[in-house]
């Protein structure tokens, strides 16, 4: 488990290569890659105080799509990338924070 | 040739086939197209070649909570030349869908289209002095990493802060056929009795000193809020039921960031750059499909580097900078001196870092809003009078519930955007949300220099002021001309739009 958590970190990290990802990535690696304080901040709010239920209530992430994210993660984490560009594409996000993220991205970074 | 009101002792009277009233781009362009076409013209203009604090003072006025929050005394300027006399020379044609007719957008549409005006945007473009007509970039300008933007396009301004004053002045001294009247300022149309034509004109100096003119046609071109305020004191008003209303100006909000996932160069092509004979600045949009087909506006993205924001002492060597090549200058030169020299070390430092290469994560995204048509907003005399007597003006704008939620609407798409093509991730400022933060985002945006649609063009008088020739509804020889005939305002700088429109009206007038 942790090493399919490290691989889709890499991938939504360094392939992906969101900003936000990267500090997933860092989180995971232990590294310090930080390219704001917003984006510091975000992690924290977004690893530490979000719940499961908070994903329901309120930011409206459905129970089927939280767990679709979360089979994908652990059985085929290569497709990561492309469900979390076709959440953009289908307007599947949220905003955490005012950031626009994609729902598999939250499910899985929340989740794991 | 010049001639100075104040210097007659006596009440001035002259004749001449076509009188342009104001001395800006507008104006300049009018007067300087009919004098090469032969045509005998009387430029009217408030002031003189340099900036006089007196005449300034006729532009002051209300503005109601202050949306714009640049005050309408010092956005515009009163002196030959006009407000181009200190604008940054940001230009582009106005976009093929600001000229169409959109069901979702109230009220949208112009009476001509694109196409009509083309051949004098290439015109304008020459006058502008803005190098080769190119405003749609090929992807391959763009960095690799924006190469797919989907429902969004690359379009782009270009600058030349083109000072008409100085640059033209000597035109006009040499020119037989333009008589340039300084310190000249309309104070009263006089019409037949019927009420069709104006026969002359009553202009005044503030030394007190008047003048008639008598022509065969008037060109107000006085700017988006003076045209209608000059119609509105005077007896034309009752019978132009939009005169002064569908006030507009170009809100621009910064609502949002863009985390970068690769890194841009400091100088990348989202800043002002040279290309083609100019400088150039790309921004993104929405496609014309994309805007038809999910019904939004026309609004454009501006990516700005985080660290624009500019030191006091920055700003007083900018000052100087403009002095030195001869530009117009508001300052102390004492204090901008002191304020450079007492820092030198941090202002190098800030020079290097504007200048140095170093590559970005984080840019600002300064929303270019295309405003909607509004009838309530408007611009009303008030009882002031200026010191000619005649009456001020109070400009009323509120952003509509349709501006807001279209401007939150583009800030999701685009971040939207950017998920789907991997490039990055946007954070929203939850304030573009809310209207009373979202008028603080406009109040503290640079917009507020661009006042349009006042006196806009329309088919009939009950839709507008003018028509498509620029005449006034119901007079047969007043024209207007400038940002005040706006029927929608785009999210492109209006200058170029401006000196297009006078140049096709410039060729209707020696047509007819």
């Amino acid at each position: 488990m942790k090493t399919d958590r490290r691989t889709f970190l890499g991938y939504v990290g360094v392939i992906l290569a969101s900003p936000t990802c990267l500090s997933v990535a860092s989180l995971a690696d232990g590294k310090n890659i930080y390219y704001s304080e917003e984006l510091q901040r975000l992690r924290n709010s977004l690893f530490k105080n979000i719940s499961r239920k908070d994903l329901n209530t309120t930011y409206n992430i459905s129970e089927e799509k939280i767990l679709s994210s979360l089979k994908l993660f652990q059985k085929f984490p290569n497709h990561v990338v492309k469900a979390v560009r076709d959440d953009f594409k289908r307007n599947k996000t949220c905003m955490i924070d005012g950031w626009i993220l994609s729902q598999t991205e939250v499910v899985i970074c929340t989740m794991t | 040739m010049y001639d100075d009101l104040n210097a007659h002792n006596k009440p001035l009277r002259k004749k001449a086939k076509v009188a342009v009233i104001g001395s800006g781009p507008a104006g300049l362009v009018l007067a300087k197209k009919l004098a090469n076409k032969g045509v005998s013209v009387i430029l009217v203009s408030s002031g003189s070649l340099s900036y006089d604090q007196k005449h300034q003072e006729l532009y002051e006025g209300t503005i109601i909570d202050n949306i714009p929050l640049v005050p309408l005394s010092a956005s515009r300027l009163r002196m030959f030349g006009g407000t181009s006399n200190h604008w940054t020379g940001h230009c582009g044609p106005f976009d093929d869908i600001d000229f169409k007719i959109r069901g979702f957008i109230p009220e949208s549409g112009w009476p001509l289209n694109f196409n009509d005006l083309e051949k004098y945007y290439k015109e304008a473009q020459d006058l502008l002095e803005l190098g080769s007509y190119k405003y749609s970039y090929k992807s391959s300008a763009l960095p690799e990493s924006f190469a797919h933007l989907g429902d969004f396009e690359s379009s782009y301004l270009s600058q030349n802060p083109f000072r008409f004053g100085p640059e033209w002045r000597d035109f006009f001294k040499r020119s037989k056929n333009c008589y340039v009247l300084e310190n000249a300022n309309l104070t009263r149309f006089i019409l037949s009795d019927n009420g069709r034509k104006l026969v002359s004109l009553e202009v005044k100096s503030l030394d007190g000193q008047v003048g008639k003119i008598e022509c065969d046609s008037v060109i107000l071109a006085c700017g988006g809020v003076e045209n209608a305020r000059l119609l509105l004191n005077s007896s034309l008003s009752s019978r132009l039921p939009c005169l002064g209303h569908y006030y507009a100006f170009h809100p621009r909000v910064v609502g949002a960031e863009l985390h970068l996932a690769k890194p841009l160069a400091n100088n990348n092509v989202f800043q002002w750059h040279p290309s083609d004979g100019s400088s150039k600045k790309a921004f993104l949009k929405y496609s014309e499909n994309f805007q038809f087909a999910e019904k939004q506006p026309n609004y454009a993205m501006n990516l700005l580097n985080r660290h624009f924001k500019k030191s006091p002492e920055f700003l007083a060597a900018l000052r100087l900078r403009n002095r030195i090549q001869g530009d117009s200058y508001e300052g102390d030169v004492k204090d901008d001196l002191l304020a450079v020299l007492s820092n030198l070390g941090a202002l190098l430092g800030e020079y290097n870092r504007h200048k140095s290469s170093e590559s970005i994560h984080t840019l600002n995204l300064m929303t270019y809003i295309d405003p909607t048509p509004n009838y309530h907003n408007v611009i009303k005399l008030n009882n002031d009078k200026d010191e000619l007597g005649m009456r001020r003006c109070t400009a009323h704008w509120k952003p509509s519930d349709d501006d807001i939620e279209y401007t939150y609407n583009f800030n999701i798409k685009f971040a939207q955007m950017v998920g789907r093509n991997g490039f990055g991730r946007v954070k929203i400022n939850p304030m573009i949300r809310d209207r009373a933060t979202f008028n603080k985002l406009v109040q503290d945006s640079s917009g507020g220099g661009h006042q349009m649609g006042t006196t806009r063009m329309s088919k009939s008088k009950y839709s507008g002021v003018v028509d498509t020739n620029l005449k006034v509804h119901g007079v047969d020889n007043l024209f207007c001309a400038g940002s005040s005939v706006f029927p929608t305002y785009s999210w492109v700088n209006p200058t170029m739009t401006i000196v297009a429109l006078s140049a096709k009206l410039a060729d209707h007038i020696t047509s007819t």
